[in-house]
């Protein structure tokens, strides 16, 4: 405790980024430290797992005690433990979760396990100091593509997720393609900003009536097939084009499934969320969609779009109000369902 | 000295702890690889079990490889970050000195040659001098039968650790081809499945005699670890204590063997920057000025700006007063508000009452650019000085005011009743303006 707050102390190390923070009473955010891998892995031109794991047990120590000295805190004032524990790259999650065992161990401190969507969802309530469940989320990152109707703090129910590639692995592939490297995300936003979204004619797929799930496969290979044919005859690809086309046809989609589903369950506020909620298109559409129907819109600033563990930090404390602790037997899961936990 | 060490490299975990008379109590998860879940729980119990508080720790020792990379890191961040809250020293242990320590229950000289399986038949290992600890083959990576005919064959030999365990039938081959004598040849190899105990054992079962070599399956040896820690005395400080990978990762090999394709990704390095260094895209915008009919547009951007919004009649009371109004608005290419600037005058003397820009159109100068229109009509209708007030605490308007000309006059205390900022008042004459 320290004047009067609870004091959590979040880790994330799901992917590529080692991640912890420090939050008072949920949502005030005292202090953030991301030690990012990206320089690394766009050698690659992907996350290599077991060059992420390494450099998480290289970093993670090093992120702890920046996170502790920034928010002006010592060990003895942190209350609760909060770590991602799946889903993720295994060899990355466990670096994460065995320094959070050892410090709740060393500390005579709870620890709660968070499911990395939660996390995701929940860097909404440091971004938004007043927004409540009930709401509709949309989860769109380079893993994830979901549309999940947040019922409380822990009462998550998936409405629908993505058949096969998620929307922003869709676009690591067609920037790869496009021979603009590693990651698509930035780089298609920025190249689509001097696009006309309505050059080539890409196909929205919705999948079947009533259905939340989404499918970017289809449209990845149509893009991959646009750009084969104009190569095969000899034509410069307009890549500026390009980009809008593709990120109109994937943002259109997203929209307006979260929208059928925030109407559906009768939502009134719509939250963004991971890594693909910085695209400046997906942010655009979604506002004026939300204002045209008098829901409300929330959205987290870029940085808590990304993994951090300021947002892991805010869904342990939610986790813990609701006494869904864990325990030292905690263990790192690469696949987990919504639901773990939260009952 | 009381220590902590913890072996999750190998298939199963243990924990170790010494007390204060040298005692050394170990306790092993028979599950494999279940190091993650089960590694904690287990300290805490053995711990608790033995009266030590983890308060009282003075180390922390950690099996740092070679072994299975996933189980090394479980094992080091976990060591790594006791060292850290408790403030003491970590030792980091090569799986392979540790084996050093290890009682053998052996008499006279022997061949020790503690291995790690480093997979396609290859073994990280060495070979000592026992009971000197001298050793005679270095660390290193072998192919396992390259190793075993390095060995002399004039003294017994054990071998151990995963990389034993792994290749038991590979050892016993190679080292029936590699003995000359028929005897030895057709001798079978005493084979301990388990602890320490049980081997000795069977050790008394054949009258003293030590078979010419053996394989000890490796368990568990947090307890080694410990001993080799507390003999060695080598501890750093948490953040210097590292894993020791075999080797580099796949992905790493392949690139500094150039099939990644580096030269191709390179270049679309290259292209990737130079498209994310761009000069922000320039939308073409629309600047006007605004009239009554755009209040409630402007009430609605200004909503989205302030925690304090003006309502639409605010807007109309300047628009329509009794004042003259000059406001001025940007447009986006789809026709929507994005930024304005108004005020109102009176004679000679201008006053600017609301500034601002929809945040995702933020710091590209559309306030400022409406601003300067602003002051432009009020410079054609004669006005010669223009007022306004802002927060102390809002740098980004104040600079944005300066930039267009606007000068600091004074300071008036606690301005704003809900929160008790100053605000400043800052004046434009029209004769400092940087063009």
């Amino acid at each position: 405790m320290k004047q009067g707050k609870m004091i959590v102390l979040g880790i994330e190390s799901s992917c590529d980024d080692t991640s912890a923070a420090v939050t008072a009473d949920g949502r005030e955010l005292l202090s953030l430290s991301i030690s990012s891998q990206i320089d690394i892995h766009t050698l690659y031109g992907g996350v290599v797992p077991e060059i992420a794991s390494r450099n998480h047990l290289k970093n993670i120590n090093t992120v702890i005690q920046q996170a502790v000295d920034e928010a002006g805190i010592e060990y003895a004032d942190i209350d609760l433990i909060g770590v991602t524990c799946g889903p993720g790259l295994i060899g990355a999650l466990l670096v994460g979760v065995s320094a959070a065992k050892a410090l709740a161990y060393a500390l005579d401190k709870p620890i709660v396990g968070v499911h990395h969507l939660q996390g995701h969802i929940a860097a909404n309530y440091i971004q938004a100091p007043e927004l409540q469940p009930p709401f509709t989320a949309v989860v769109a990152s380079g893993g994830n593509t979901d549309i999940i109707d947040v019922r409380g703090y822990n009462d998550l129910v998936m409405l629908g997720q993505t058949r096969d590639d998620a929307a922003g692995e869709a676009m690591d592939k067609v920037a790869r393609v496009m021979g603009i490297g590693y990651p698509g995300g930035p780089v298609i936003d920025r190249l689509a900003r001097d696009g006309n979204p309505e050059a080539i004619d890409f196909k929205r797929v919705m999948l079947e009536k009533g259905s939340y799930d989404f499918s970017f496969s289809g449209l990845k290979t149509q893009v991959i097939n646009y750009v084969n044919h104009e190569r095969m005859m000899g034509r410069e690809i307009p890549k500026e084009d390009l980009a809008a086309s593709f990120q109109q046809a994937i943002m259109e989609v997203i929209v307006s499934k979260a929208l059928e589903a925030a109407e559906e369950y009768g939502r009134n506020r719509i939250a963004l969320a991971g890594g693909v909620a910085s695209n400046s298109l997906l942010r655009r559409m979604m506002e004026e969609a939300c204002r045209q129907r008098g829901l409300e819109y929330y959205r987290p600033e870029p940085v808590l779009c990304t993994d951090n563990a300021a947002m892991i930090a805010c869904a342990a404390y939610y986790k813990a109000q609701e006494g869904l602790f864990s325990d030292l037997s905690l263990d790192a899961y690469p696949v987990l369902d919504l639901r773990w936990g939260m009952e | 000295m009381i220590v902590l060490a913890i072996d999750t490299a190998g298939e199963t975990a243990s924990v170790a702890v010494s007390d204060r008379d040298g005692q050394i109590y170990e306790v092993t998860n028979t599950d494999s690889l279940d190091h993650l879940r089960s590694m904690i729980p287990m300290t805490a119990s053995l711990l608790s079990e033995h009266g030590i508080d983890k308060k009282e720790l003075e180390a922390v020792a950690v099996s740092a490889g070679p072994g299975s990379f996933t189980g090394i890191r479980i094992g080091m961040a976990a060591a790594r970050t006791l060292a850290q809250v408790l403030e003491i020293p970590v030792a980091p242990v090569m799986t392979l000195d540790a084996y050093l320590y290890h009682d053998y229950d052996a008499e006279g000289p022997f061949l020790l040659c503690p291995m790690t399986d480093a997979r396609r038949g290859n073994v990280f290992a060495a070979v000592y001098e026992m009971p000197e600890r001298r050793k005679l083959v270095p660390e290193g990576l072998y192919p396992l039968e390259a190793l075993i005919r390095r060995l002399p064959a004039d003294r017994p030999v054990i071998f151990t650790g995963s990389g034993a365990a792994s290749y038991a039938d590979r050892i016993q081959e190679e080292m029936k081809t590699f003995l000359p004598s028929a005897e030895v040849r057709d001798r079978q190899p005493v084979q301990a499945a388990a602890g320490a105990a049980e081997e000795a054992e069977r050790i008394e079962n054949t009258a003293g005699v030590l078979p010419d070599y053996r394989i000890l399956t490796e368990c568990h040896h947090a307890a080694t670890i410990l001993k080799c820690a507390e003999a060695r005395k080598a501890f750093v400080n948490y953040a210097e204590a590292e894993p020791v990978y075999l080797r580099k990762s796949e992905a790493e090999i392949k690139r500094k063997e150039g099939k990644l394709g580096l030269r191709a990704r390179k270049r679309q390095e290259t292209e990737r920057q130079k498209i994310l260094e761009m000069p922000p895209a320039e939308e073409v915008l629309q600047y006007r000025v605004l009239t009554e009919n755009d209040v409630a547009a402007l009430a609605e951007l200004d909503a989205l700006c302030f925690g304090k919004a003006w309502k639409e009649d605010a807007f109309r009371g300047d628009l329509c007063g009794s004042r003259a109004a000059y406001y001025e608005g940007a447009f986006s290419s789809e026709g929507k508000l994005i930024g304005f600037a108004g005020g109102v005058s009176l004679l000679e003397e201008g006053e600017i009452n609301r500034v601002a820009s929809h945040p995702l159109y933020r710091n590209r100068g559309i306030a400022g650019k409406c601003l300067k229109r602003v002051l432009d009509r009020m410079t054609e209708k004669d006005v010669r000085s223009v007022f306004l007030e802002v927060r102390e605490a809002n740098r980004s308007a104040i600079t944005l005011y300066k930039n267009s000309g606007f000068r600091v006059i004074s300071k008036r205390k606690n301005y704003y009743q809900e929160t008790g900022e100053n605000a400043l008042i800052m004046q434009w004459t029209g004769e400092e303006r940087p063009e």
